[in-house]
């Protein structure tokens, strides 16, 4: 397929489906709803913001109460691509996936929502994102979720992948013939989990009284961008607000590095210094998210680092966890 | 002396009085009314507050004279007690309402007219009024320096949104929650460009949200007119601020909102 019959393609996803993707602003590549397909990025290069709040808004209503009445808000929304999400962010809506599996809220919108990869060689970038948390292994495609992959090939031309049912009949419609299948073939490799995912979870388990924590602290600001701006993070507040009839509840986004994240009724908070909720951050992408799903709670895409207003760089801290010197 | 008060809300006094509609009062010291006109910036909002509460006074929507023995069950104050009778009047509303609510900067943290505190009063009288006679020059406080404030619905001015939040939360019976999350959460949801990491003074990290981070849209400085987030990393922000600017230079932006003596 060439760039043309590419462009058409994108084009008819615009006439039937509400399109994010990539576009180049100024000097960035940001993700956003897109009118025309000539607005897509195909470079590749990392956005400055994620897909997350397509899948997970930043705040959802989910019931109101109104009396003794309970009513239900599990609205559907207009079918919506993601289109030209990298690797990295692939893998972060993989993990999306599997935390809110038995959510009823994100199941119903992840219902009407289709993944549209994109790369120009994986290998390639893996090279270029500076991948910290996994191996580069050719089967990747067969270990995270979506409904179709495009290639990028370098004489300019483009290869189709489809990865689910949803996934081929979008390129049905589209009368899209030519492309392959690829079997989702469950998170973990064959030859067992990445040998990255261990090595972090080392570095950073057991890491509680390491000096890093203590000196990242000394900078650190605890304004939670990094969790905000993060494919992977997921927590969220519950929050009630009232109306004039009765109580609308509904979630928002939250981050570990604020004060009500650790906060019991009692007032106590577990999370009651800076080093324990950098501790904390890194001890739920590296340790419990592999413990739990045998996959990565950080995709490396760098974006906390992007935005950190102190420059701490997750992918140097890593390195100075693992470090035999450094290790206390 | 500035104190941010706690937020301290004994619901089964009002609870028990709700069987009658609510009766509130919106009360001005010495402001520039700001706050009050936010609270009209939401018109539907507003007339539709009587099936709920009786708004028993509110200048601003009202000229009827108000006997000093008027009772409430919840007070907003906005504005600073300045002068006598405004010292007066405080602490009459405090006896005659259930809850008291610092409504605004002013009440919260002293305001705008701080900034006079932290340079020779007397210097600056003469220099507005001319020696002229007949005027106070009063020293500037909060209203928690004076009484006890039950509540804090801060901003400069207040977030419509969240006094409608809070009348709303009172008349269902239900505890006013606190937003404590920093400007920057909203300010990153948004996608505004960070001032800090460009190099700009911002106050975002340690300042309470709320205002969904209207500053940082029209690409200004966050200055802290909310005051301060549970736990705010204070010394690391002013550790980053000094990488380029000198502490007369910070401390001018800590001045403007009265941050300054709340952060010491
Ligand atoms: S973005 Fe940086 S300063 Fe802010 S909480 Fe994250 S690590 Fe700390
Ligand atoms: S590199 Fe940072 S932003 Fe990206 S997934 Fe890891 S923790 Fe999240
Ligand atoms: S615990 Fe912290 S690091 Fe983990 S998902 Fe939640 S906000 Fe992100
Ligand atoms: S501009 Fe200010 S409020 Fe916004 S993210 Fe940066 S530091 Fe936070
Ligand atoms: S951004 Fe800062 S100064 Fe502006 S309204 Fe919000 S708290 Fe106040």
């Amino acid at each position: 397929m060439n760039q043309k019959e590419m462009n058409n393609f994108a084009a008819k996803l615009l006439a039937n489906y509400l399109v994010y993707a990539p576009i180049k602003k100024a000097k960035e590549v940001i993700i956003e709803k897109i009118n025309l397909a000539g607005q897509i990025d195909w470079t590749g290069a990392m956005p400055i913001n994620t897909f997350k709040r397509v899948l997970l808004p930043p705040r959802e209503v989910m019931f109101n109460v109104e009396g003794q009445e309970y009513k239900e808000r599990l609205t559907s929304i207009r079918e919506t691509i993601l289109f030209g999400v990298n690797i990295l962010d692939l893998q972060a809506i993989t993990l999306l996936d599997h935390v809110f599996e038995k959510d009823v809220y994100y199941q119903k919108r992840r219902q009407d929502i289709f993944t549209v990869g994109l790369t120009g060689g994986i290998e390639n970038d893996f090279r270029k994102y500076r991948v910290f948390h996994q191996a580069y292994e050719e089967n990747v495609l067969e270990h995270v979720m979506f409904d179709v992959f495009i290639e990028k090939q370098k004489n300019g031309n483009f290869i189709l992948f489809s990865g689910s049912e949803k996934g081929r009949t979008l390129l049905e419609s589209c009368n899209i013939v030519e492309y392959e299948n690829i079997e989702f073939a469950g998170l973990v490799p064959e030859k067992g989990v990445d040998n990255k995912i261990v090595q972090n979870r080392l570095a950073v388990e057991n890491s509680e009284k390491h000096n890093l924590w203590k000196e990242l602290a000394q900078t650190c600001l605890a304004c939670g961008k990094c969790s905000i701006v993060c494919p992977t993070c997921f927590c969220f507040d519950e929050q009630d607000e009232a109306t004039l009839e009765g109580v609308e509840k509904a979630r928002r986004w939250s981050s570990c590095f604020y004060s009500d994240f650790s906060k019991t009724a009692g007032g106590k908070k577990d999370l009651d210094a800076l080093a324990k909720k950098l501790y904390f951050w890194y001890t739920h992408k590296f340790v419990r998210v592999p413990e739990e799903l045998s996959y990565y709670g950080c995709v490396s895409c760098m974006r906390c680092y992007k935005v950190c207003p102190v420059g701490i760089n997750v992918a140097r801290n890593l390195q100075a966890l693992s470090s035999k010197e450094s290790r206390k | 002396m500035l104190r941010e008060p706690q937020h301290d809300i004994c619901f089964d006094k009002l609870i028990i009085s709700m069987k009658n509609k609510l009766r509130i009062g919106i009360i001005s010291l010495t402001s520039c009314e700001g706050c009050c006109c936010a609270v009209l910036d939401w018109p539907t909002e507003f007339l539709s507050l009587k099936e709920k509460v009786d708004i028993v006074n509110f200048h601003l929507f009202e000229e009827s004279e108000h006997s000093s023995d008027e009772r409430f069950d919840a007070v907003f104050i906005e504005g600073s007690p300045l002068t006598k009778e405004n010292i007066k009047a405080v602490r009459q509303l405090r006896k005659n309402a259930k809850i008291i609510i610092a409504f605004g900067s002013c009440a919260h943290i002293g305001g705008v007219y701080h900034l006079k505190q932290y340079q020779d009063k007397n210097k600056i009288f003469n220099s507005i009024y001319h020696g002229q006679e007949g005027i106070e020059n009063f020293d500037v406080q909060s209203l928690s320096a004076l009484i006890k404030v039950n509540f804090v619905l801060p901003g400069c001015p207040i977030s419509a949104k969240e006094f409608f939040q809070f009348i709303y939360q009172l008349a269902i019976g239900k505890s006013p929650s606190v937003f404590n999350n920093p400007v920057c959460y909203e300010c990153q949801i948004r996608g505004y460009e960070c001032l800090l990491q460009k190099g700009e003074v911002c106050l975002g990290p340690m300042t309470g949200g709320g205002c969904e981070a209207v500053c940082l849209k029209s690409k200004q400085g966050c200055w802290g007119c909310r005051g301060l987030i549970d736990d705010a990393e204070v010394g690391n922000l002013m550790k980053k601020l000094r990488d380029k600017y000198s502490d007369k230079e910070i401390v001018k932006y800590l001045e403007v909102f009265g941050v300054k003596e709340i952060i010491n």
